[in-house]
């Protein structure tokens, strides 16, 4: 199998070149805009830096990994449908909502198959609590409580041209998709506050706080904010909490840590043991890669949780409910 | 394909099967039990069969001890004297003289084997470890851990049977033992006190303290004392001079179901701890590729035996009322 990596602005970049190293699998090379970096990169991983996307993707890869800067998915995606069958991308996949629509519809004209970020579907804590919802132990679900908050970014994701938004455009999503995922319900209705207080220097909201509510009732609300303190012992958080008719069911998937203090008291950290989620995620897009299949959880997927987050903007800024 | 034979169709023996065949690569050529419907519900389970310990010595080439600790002398010298790969549950023996017998068969055998020291396949262990090696707390100094919950109930209730299990120091806390001596090295003496022999029915209850020849200080808290359906609880606090690593499972468990109560029954509370990867299944996984590549296994036959003899020290010092070294 032949792999090449377009970009490693998204720092997930190195975690999934490690992963291909580690599977025995052909990193023919990699290309990123910032030529330092990507020459960096492709020393670490032992494989050919081009500094053209064009010369990387004339490789025959059987795959292109995309961990580019958010608002440069549409141009690489459009370029690797053109050579490669199969496209694995970073959420979100793209800065408006139009443009997200409008790369799953290349992609489908071209043929190549759209593998969006989905690794909370493999958190075996969040699988095992899909499977717990599913057996029906807590009933109806009738809200939810939810969580996925971080520190503040740095580089590029805080620059509004590169990154499209802030928290919410970066944190919500991957919750959002849990919550569908896990209540396989429509939201119907979002509103939204937000704000860019904490950090002057960023052009982007960092706290934010959405309310959504679910088409057969159900309503939730999450929190995507990048409020913890860079002393917090943690990158941040993921806690989902279902309140229903028989039960409630709280999950916290990054519980599975333990705790490091060092002698001065200058670190307190977490230091997580639970399973890898970007690189179960990774094994099974390339399985399906591998057997000729399409993409295990469809683009289409990302897209609602995308039209979700960039409806919140909207409710944010008319400061009313708005439905999807 | 290589084939496996099962002996003891108990709780390891249930949980080695499944870890078994979710290789993929081994068949399960049989199962014995000396209940042998034991064997034989656990056999339909993996579409293996029961049968007798000559039939299973013959046909399989591994074999995995899953039986109460007394009886693992017996079946390891057997298998090691036909020849067989041999997978023996913790403790690896019930007493020092066994475990000297038992290695030395093995070694004449020349055939693979390995005690399952579980734990070093646990990630929250598997980490701490890693990070001592890192240096991240520098100069280790001390570590305290707490393993334990209800008293377990066996086949026949042989955890009750000191004879047989050892008791809460042998049967569980062996565990820690193994975990802080792949840490920290070896241990220079050991004293301990117990609740093992006052005859108490389904209560036993131990606090160890070890002194490593490096300095450490270690102390061990085994429980077999909580009331039944207690939660099962793991910790550790691991102090250097430069940081300290801390684990509590009850505070680590990313899942907790509250379920409505069933008619009749309190409401639970079940909180889990999911992985990808099974510690049992990577334990398993990883003697099979030492014997698929003819490497030699991360638990080594001196680990189980030094792991045992720590236990047995903490015993006698429980008898006698001193430390006593190793």
């Amino acid at each position: 199998m032949r792999i090449g990596i377009i970009s490693f602005a998204n720092k997930r970049a190195y975690e999934y070149a490690e992963c291909i190293k580690e599977m025995g699998l052909n990193l023919i090379g990699i290309t990123d805009d910032e030529e330092k970096r990507g020459k960096e990169a492709a020393e670490r991983f032992q494989t050919c830096f081009y500094p053209k996307k064009e010369d990387l993707l004339f490789q025959k890869l059987d795959a292109v990994i995309i961990c580019s800067e958010n608002a440069k998915h549409k141009e690489d995606i459009l370029l690797s449908a053109e050579a490669c069958k199969n496209i694995i991308c970073e959420m979100p996949l793209a800065t408006s909502f139009d443009d997200a629509r409008n790369i799953l519809n290349a992609c489908e004209e071209r043929k190549a198959s759209l593998f969006l970020a989905f690794p909370y579907r493999y958190s075996p804590p969040l699988v095992r609590a899909k499977e717990i919802l599913n057996e029906g132990k807590i009933g109806e679900v009738l809200a939810v409580k939810a969580t996925h908050r971080s520190k503040v970014p740095d580089g590029w994701q805080v620059k509004k041209d590169l990154a499209g938004g802030g928290a919410i455009l970066q944190n919500a999503p991957a919750m959002i998709d849990v919550m569908r995922w896990f209540t396989e319900d429509e939201i119907v209705e979002v509103y939204a506050e937000f704000n860019k207080s904490v950090h002057l220097e960023i052009e982007v909201e960092d706290i934010a706080t959405l309310s959504l509510r679910f088409s057969r009732g159900a309503f939730a609300t999450l929190d995507p904010s990048w409020c913890l303190p860079p002393s917090y012992p943690f990158w941040g958080d993921a806690t989902i909490e279902l309140i229903g008719k028989e039960g409630a069911l709280l999950v916290n998937a990054f519980a599975q840590v333990l705790s490091y203090i060092d002698e001065k008291g200058k670190r307190y950290s977490w230091e997580y043991w639970g399973s890898p989620l970007n690189k179960l995620m990774l094994r099974d897009y390339i399985g399906h890669i591998e057997r000729g299949e399409g993409a295990p959880i469809s683009p289409i997927e990302g897209l609602k949780a995308l039209e979700v987050a960039f409806k919140g903007y909207i409710s944010g800024e008319r400061k009313e409910p708005l439905s999807i | 394909m290589l084939k496996v034979g099962i002996i003891g169709a108990g709780t390891m023996g249930r949980m080695h099967s499944s870890a078994w065949a979710s290789t993929g690569r081994v068949e399960i050529a049989g199962i014995y039990d000396v209940n042998m419907s034991y064997a034989e519900a656990l056999a339909s389970q993996y579409s293996t069969k029961a049968v007798d310990l000559p039939t299973l010595l013959k046909e399989a080439d591994i074999i995995d001890v899953c039986t109460p600790t007394h009886t693992h002398h017996q079946y390891v010298i057997e298998a090691a004297r036909a020849g067989k790969h041999i997978f023996c549950e913790k403790p690896l023996a019930r007493t020092l003289e066994q475990g000297e017998e038992m290695i030395k068969e093995v070694e004449k055998a020349g055939v693979k084997f390995m005690v399952g020291q579980v734990l070093r396949w646990f990630p929250e262990y598997r980490k701490a470890k890693m990070l001592i090696a890192e240096g991240a707390i520098g100069n280790p100094l001390s570590a305290r851990t707490t393993r334990g919950g209800a008293f377990p109930i066996g086949t026949a209730d042989w955890y009750a049977d000191f004879e047989k299990s050892g008791g809460v120091i042998l049967d569980l806390i062996i565990h820690d033992f193994d975990f802080l001596r792949w840490c920290f090295g070896e241990v220079e003496r050991v004293f301990a006190q117990s609740l093992t022999f006052r005859k108490l029915e389904h209560l036993d209850y131990t606090l160890v303290m070890l002194r490593f020849r490096s300095g450490v200080l270690g102390h061990i808290e085994g429980i077999f004392a909580y009331p039944p359906g207690s939660p099962f609880r793991t910790s550790y606090e691991i102090a250097g001079e430069k940081g300290m690593l801390t684990f509590d499972n009850q505070s680590t468990m990313p899942v907790k179901l509250l379920a409505k109560p069933e008619e009749g029954k309190a409401g639970v509370a079940v909180p889990e701890s999911p992985l990808a990867e099974n510690p049992y299944f990577l334990e398993i996984e990883h003697f099979l590729s030492c014997i698929e590549e003819d490497k030699e296994p991360e638990v080594k036959a001196e680990d189980g035996f030094e792991a045992i003899r720590i236990a047995l020290s903490a015993i006698e010092s429980v008898k006698k009322n001193k430390p006593i070294y190793l």
